[in-house]
C-alpha cells in the first residue's frame, strides 16, 4: 500500500527538480527592465542677454528646421 | 505509542523542542525587523513584519522538507524528525500571519471585500512579471493550513496512515506554489542577486536531498525473485544482518524488515502503523522492534504492540538455508505469530 506513494514521491520530486529551476529562471528573466536614467544633453535654448532684456528666440529653438 | 487520544502528549523533549522553535522564530523576526529598519530606514514597520513572517515561513518549510531525506541518508538526524509536525504547524502559523497582514495592508483599505479584492484586483494571468502572485501564496496557505489541522494523531488514525500520508504529500504542491509566489512577487521588485541566489539555493538543496535519498532507496526496491519456482525468495546472507537490527528487502513490491536477535530471525512489514515509518531502520529495544521515527514498538515474533497498545503489522515466514535467509513473500495477517527461525539450528 505504501509502495505507490513512494513511487509517486520520486516522480513528484523528479518533476520538481526539472520544473522549479526552469520556472525560477523564466520568472527572473521576465522581470520588467527599468532603464537607468541617462543624463539628457542640454543645449542652451536661447542666448540670454546680459542686459536683462527679453531673450531673442529663433525658429530652431522650437524644433523647426528648414 | 498511544492507546488514547491526547491533545499533545507533553514530555521533556517536546517542551525543549517547542521552546527552541518559539525562541528561534522570535529571534528571527526580531533580527529581521531590527536589521531591516537599520539598513532600510524608509521601509515601514508593516512591510518589514510581513516580510519577516513570510521569509520565516519559507525558511522553516525548507527545514521541514530537508529533515525527511536527511534522516534517510544519515540516522543522526532522526531526533529532528520526532517532532517535525510541530515545525510544520509553526510554518503554517507564520504563513497565516503573513497572509493576514498582507490582506489587511493591501486589500482591506478600499470599499471592496478583502477576499474579493485578492481575487479580482489583478487579472494579469498571461504575464509572468505582473502575475497575481498573491493567489499562489493563498492556495499554498490553504494547503499548509489543512495539513496543520490534520497533523494530530486523531486524524492520522481516522484517515488511516496511507490516506493521511497521501494528503500530507500535498506539501510538495504547496512548496512549488510558494517558490512561484516568491519568484513572481518579491523577486520582481527586489533585484538583489543575493536574494535570488538564496531562494535558488534553498529549493535546490531541498530537491537535491530528496533526489539523493530516493536514489539510495531505489536500490532497496529491487524485488527479490523466487528461485526454481518455489514460493520463498532469497533475502540476504544471515551475516549481513547486525544483531538487534534489520535488513530490508523488497518482495512483491513491498518492503520486509528481517530482524536478527538473540540467535533468531523474524520478519515483519517494514511499515509502521503510526506514520508508515521504516521499522527496518529501527532497532530491537527491550525485546521489541522500535520504530526510529516515534518509538512505536512491536514484538518481533507476532508484529503486535505490547499491551495496552493495539497496533499490529504483518509478519512473514522465514527459513535459513546454507547461511542465507529466505522469506515467504505472502504476508500473514497483522499480529500473526510466526515461530522465529533459529540461527544455530540451520
Amino acid at each position: 500500500m505504501i509502495q505507490p506513494l513512494r513511487k509517486f514521491h520520486r516522480c513528484a520530486f523528479l518533476l520538481l527538480a526539472i520544473a522549479l529551476p526552469l520556472f525560477f529562471i523564466a520568472g527572473l528573466r521576465a522581470r520588467h527592465h527599468v532603464p537607468a536614467p541617462k543624463a539628457i544633453p542640454r543645449k542652451p535654448v536661447s542666448q540670454t542677454p546680459l542686459n536683462g532684456s527679453e531673450p531673442i528666440l529663433t525658429a530652431s529653438d522650437f524644433g523647426a528646421t528648414r | 505509542m498511544s492507546n488514547q487520544y491526547a491533545a499533545i502528549g507533553w514530555n521533556q523533549q517536546k517542551r525543549a523542542y517547542d521552546l527552541t522553535i518559539a525562541g528561534g522564530v522570535a529571534l528571527y523576526i526580531g533580527a529581521f525587523v531590527g536589521l531591516g529598519a537599520w539598513l532600510h530606514p524608509t521601509a515601514t514597520a508593516e512591510t518589514l513584519l510581513i516580510r519577516a513572517l513570510g521569509s520565516g515561513a519559507f525558511l522553516l518549510l525548507n527545514v521541514v522538507l530537508c529533515i525527511g531525506p536527511l534522516c534517510r541518508l544519515d540516522p543522526r538526524f532522526l531526533p529532528l524528525l520526532y517532532n517535525r509536525r510541530h515545525l510544520g504547524v509553526t510554518t503554517s502559523l507564520l504563513g497565516l500571519f503573513h497572509g493576514a497582514f498582507g490582506l489587511i495592508l493591501f486589500h482591506s483599505l478600499g470599499d471592496v471585500d478583502p477576499f474579493v479584492s485578492l481575487f479580482t484586483s489583478n487579472r494579469n494571468f498571461g504575464s509572468l512579471a505582473d502575475f497575481p502572485f498573491q493567489l499562489l501564496g493563498f492556495v499554498a496557505l490553504i494547503i499548509l493550513f489543512l495539513m496543520a489541522a490534520t497533523s494530530h494523531d486523531f486524524w492520522l488514525r481516522n484517515l488511516t496512515p496511507p490516506v493521511w500520508k497521501a494528503l500530507h504529500m500535498s506539501v510538495y504542491v504547496a512548496y512549488a506554489l510558494l517558490v512561484a509566489h516568491i519568484t513572481l512577487g518579491l523577486l520582481q521588485s527586489e533585484r538583489s542577486p543575493w536574494l535570488a541566489a538564496g531562494v535558488a539555493a534553498s529549493f535546490l538543496l531541498v530537491i537535491s536531498l530528496h533526489v539523493a535519498a530516493a536514489g539510495r532507496e531505489q536500490k532497496v526496491d529491487i524485488d527479490a525473485e523466487p528461485l526454481n519456482g518455489g514460493s520463498y525468495v532469497v533475502a540476504c546472507p544471515v551475516d549481513a544482518i547486525q544483531e538487534k537490527c534489520a535488513k530490508v528487502v523488497s518482495v512483491r513490491g513491498e518492503r520486509v524488515a528481517i530482524f536478527k536477535y538473540d540467535g533468531k530471525i523474524s520478519a515483519m512489514s517494514n511499515v509502521c502503523r503510526h506514520q508508515n515509518g521504516p521499522l527496518g531502520e529501527g532497532k530491537i529495544i527491550d525485546g521489541c522492534v522500535t520504530c526510529p521515527w516515534h518509538g512505536y514498538q512491536y514484538a518481533p515474533e507476532n508484529g503486535a504492540a505490547p499491551a495496552p497498545f493495539t497496533e499490529k503489522v504483518s509478519t512473514f515466514r522465514t527459513k535459513l538455508v546454507d547461511g542465507l535467509v529466505w522469506v515467504d513473500p505472502n504476508p500473514l495477517p497483522p499480529g500473526t505469530r510466526v515461530e522465529p527461525t533459529r540461527i544455530g539450528a540451520a
